[in-house]
């Protein structure tokens, strides 16, 4: 075949090509045909889904039938576990939702004797023993086949850790030649202890590192401090002596005490309660009731209440009613109910609206939270709500966090919303510390008696060489911002204590005691030290909590080391324990021996009974730590 | 389901002797090439949810149909070649004549590779502008021509071996 032939041989296939429409039937036949295939192509894939469904369903039918009674004696473990007291409630509510739900509120309601996982563990039993009367081969096969799904979806025996904890670093040593200042927020919350316990009695675990605070673990105790003195607000002591877990340092003990006013000076009170009542709150609902029962039977018949619940959407139960009608109150409270999901950030920007429109003049106006935290619908991440609540600020509006929960709990936004709208946090842990403890924050704690309350301690270089704070790692402050009113910081209740630790290495300690680092020697400067001998200067700046004024400044000064005391000794141990928690790099020789030994002989009188709690959580952990080696 | 079916209805109605027109240039018979168009349309169907609107449905069906008619051709080829083998060289060898001719290099163009084949099918044969045909190949005009011209080349040098 010639070359110059396959243009013409392409040219002849088009012409045929062109021509060939005529060949073609009409294109309305030719649709029709399609749709008709189309039309056939559905039904055979019909036909095809139902010979597979029909025939999987066949299969199942062949196995639940052969191999279920083969397998059975395993399933047997899906019977309600009795060892487990606690337990029962959580296996039986899915399979009577509405009974159970009833029965709990209902017994709630009435404060009837009987709590309803008896009531429910009850209803089990009978139900039961009915089975077994009646048909006892269908106890064996089949109760245990239909309830098996039911408990393993409704009550996973597995709970995942969901927590979260915001992280920080450990405060190392300073030297004071490089850094004589130390400034920090006054941190009164307790929460990191009542955690801590959660973990240890509940979970049967160590806490995880970020879930300690020293600082809040020092200050869940009450000390021994001499009572300001007449229209002062705080008064400041110090304590000094060795360090037990390393003997060439010395510790050095700030405590801080709040005056106290009785109960009929505090001004009247403005509360809003935010009650997180979504489907994570379901365990915890139980103790928000408690809870609340307890804070509204000691309102005041001057205070005025308002109740915000957030679940499947934001309601306002009471809006800014009297104190005088409690019942009213207490009614609402007592028909609360977990449902829905979590608006959390809509919610609180209504408390706020609520909390100004009864804003009450020089009073406390104070929002109070109860979540577990699982904000995720709305404002949800960290940033702004923290950027919301800030803005709040100014208002004169305290936040105060309750947080609840366990596996779903997340700590650092309820911690960071507490700091940032001046207000404590606590973590409820028990229906004990859900009806004692708050009871006890409203009767005093909740009203402050100082706001941005901020310590800055100077050391003298001549008889300190290096310090450490102990705890208040996310409470730490820029020197300068210690004179900046604009500068958020702690706030300070009615007779709220603070303690502060530091662990200092003086002058004349051997070389290389500091192991926060040793750094060389500067070539180009000297530092002069003064002529004092006195060892450091406590200064405290705070403002006025219920209007808006320049801060007041009151310094204190220890000028040299004093006699060990039982509230360094405490304190001390109570810090010890945090180290040992945290596994810190600075133990040193600590050791839950000699920690148990130093608290047993500081004890005191334990009027409330925590420091003989706190032997028992220091016990359950050394054991527990034993166990992990 | 019924828009659906609307969509397909219009594109019958607009596209459909361009369809056949690429599947005849490759096919060479009407009733094949309807067969094709059928087969390309039904495939279409299936997979519209894959249709992404980036091109124009009919370019996406027209470059289906080729694809399905290409198949077809080869598999009808196959076909006559064990025909043949049974046959034992019977036909008359009309290598020739003109028609022969135009079989030889019908067959040629369904065993180039791609992109060589739908260019010359589309570009040259099929009665679709060039500037249509680049569309639906989702080309260049230009390197639809260049691409035309090296298919004649290896179109050449094949139909030179035999």
């Amino acid at each position: 075949m010639e070359n110059k032939n396959i243009d013409h041989l392409l040219d002849s296939l088009q012409k045929k090509n062109a021509s060939a429409a005529e060949e073609f039937s009409g294109a309305e036949e030719f649709k029709s045909r399609f749709f008709e295939r189309i039309r056939q192509e559905k039904q055979r894939s019909y036909r095809r889904l139902r010979f597979y469904t029909v025939w999987s369903a066949a299969a199942c039918v062949v196995l639940g039938t052969v191999l279920l009674p083969l397998l059975m004696p395993e399933k047997q473990t899906y019977e309600p576990d009795t060892s487990k007291a606690s337990a029962p409630p959580e296996h039986i509510i899915p399979v009577i939702p509405a009974a159970a739900v009833t029965d709990r509120t209902a017994a709630t309601a009435s404060k009837e004797a009987l709590p309803p996982p008896e009531e429910a563990v009850a209803e089990v039993m009978v139900h039961d023993a009915v089975n077994t009367v009646s048909a006892p081969m269908r106890l064996s096969k089949k109760a245990p086949m239909l309830q098996a799904p039911a408990a393993a979806f409704a009550a996973p025996s597995v709970k995942f850790n969901t927590s979260e904890y915001k992280s920080f670093t450990e405060n190392n040593f300073v030297n004071v030649k490089d850094r004589s200042l130390s400034t920090f927020g006054a941190d009164v919350d307790t929460a990191s202890y009542t955690n801590m316990r959660h973990w240890l009695t509940r979970r049967h675990q160590l806490p995880p590192a970020d879930a300690v605070r020293t600082e809040e673990l020092i200050n869940f105790f009450r000390y021994d401090y001499p009572a300001p003195a007449d229209g002062e607000k705080f008064s400041v002591s110090f304590e000094t002596a060795t360090a037990p877990w390393q003997d060439k340092h010395k510790l050095v003990l700030i405590g801080v005490q709040a005056a106290n006013l009785p109960s009929q000076e505090l001004p009247p009170a403005n509360y809003v309660f935010l009650v997180d009542n979504s489907g994570s709150m379901y365990d915890e609902m139980e103790k928000v009731i408690t809870a609340l029962t307890g804070l509204i039977g000691e309102l005041r018949s001057e205070d005025r209440l308002s109740l915000i619940t957030y679940g499947g959407g934001v309601d306002i139960l009471l809006d800014g009613i009297s104190a005088k009608d409690k019942a009213v109150a207490l009614q609402k409270v007592r028909q609360l109910v977990s449902d829905g999901y979590t608006p959390g950030g809509e919610a609180i920007q209504k408390a706020y609206q609520l909390a100004r429109k009864h804003f009450i003049k020089k009073g406390n106006n104070r929002i109070v939270l109860i979540t577990d935290g699982d904000f995720n619908v709305g404002v949800s991440s960290e940033a702004e709500l923290v950027q919301m609540v800030s803005r709040e600020r100014n208002s004169l509006i305290y936040l105060s966090v309750f947080g609840m929960g366990d596996g779903n709990y997340h700590e650092n936004k309820l911690k960071m919303l507490a700091n940032k709208g001046n207000g404590n946090y606590y973590y409820v842990d028990s229906l004990r510390e859900a009806s004692n403890a708050m009871k006890a924050c409203f009767a005093n704690r909740m009203f402050a008696i100082a706001r941005d309350v901020k310590f800055q301690i100077e050391f003298n270089p001549a008889r300190v060489k290096a310090y450490r704070l102990l705890g208040y790692e996310l409470r730490k402050l820029e020197d300068r911002d210690f004179n900046d009113d604009t500068k958020d910081a702690g706030e300070v209740g009615v007779d709220h204590q603070v303690t502060v630790i530091y662990e200092i290495v003086p002058v004349d300690a051997p070389e290389g005691s500091a192991d926060g680092g040793e750094v060389d020697k500067l070539k180009y400067q000297t530092v002069i030290t003064g002529n004092s001998s006195e060892l450091l200067t406590c200064k405290i700046r705070y403002q006025d909590p219920a209007e808006n004024r320049p801060s007041e400044l009151r310094s204190f000064v220890l000028a040299d080391y004093t006699a060990p005391g039982n509230n360094l000794r405490w304190a001390s141990a109570a810090a010890e324990f945090a180290m040992l928690l945290k596994n810190s790099k600075h133990k040193g020789n600590a050791s839950y021996r000699s920690l148990l030994n130093r608290a047993r002989i500081a004890l005191g009188s334990d009027e409330d009974g925590k420091r003989a709690e706190f032997l028992t959580l220091v016990r359950i952990a050394a054991e527990l730590s034993d166990a992990l080696k | 389901m019924e828009r659906k079916q609307a969509i397909f209805d219009c594109l019958i109605r607009e596209s459909l002797p361009m369809f056949r027109s690429t599947a005849y240039s490759v096919l060479g018979n009407a009733a094949d090439a309807d067969d094709a168009v059928q087969e390309a349309l039904i495939k279409a169907w299936k997979s519209y949810h894959l249709f992404r609107s980036k091109s124009k449905l009919s370019s996406w069906v027209c470059r289906i149909t080729l694809n399905v008619a290409c198949d077809m051709l080869r598999k009808k080829k196959r076909e006559q070649a064990k025909i043949q083998k049974i046959q034992q060289e019977s036909a008359p060898d009309n290598s020739d004549s003109e028609s022969g001719q135009l079989e030889q290099l019908q067959s040629a163009i369904a065993e180039l590779e791609e992109p060589y084949r739908s260019a010359i099918t589309l570009g040259v044969l099929s009665n679709i502008t060039g500037e249509k045909a680049a569309a639906i190949l989702e080309c260049n005009p230009n390197t639809l021509y260049w691409r035309i011209s090296r298919a004649k080349e290896l179109l050449r040098a094949k139909l030179k071996g035999m």
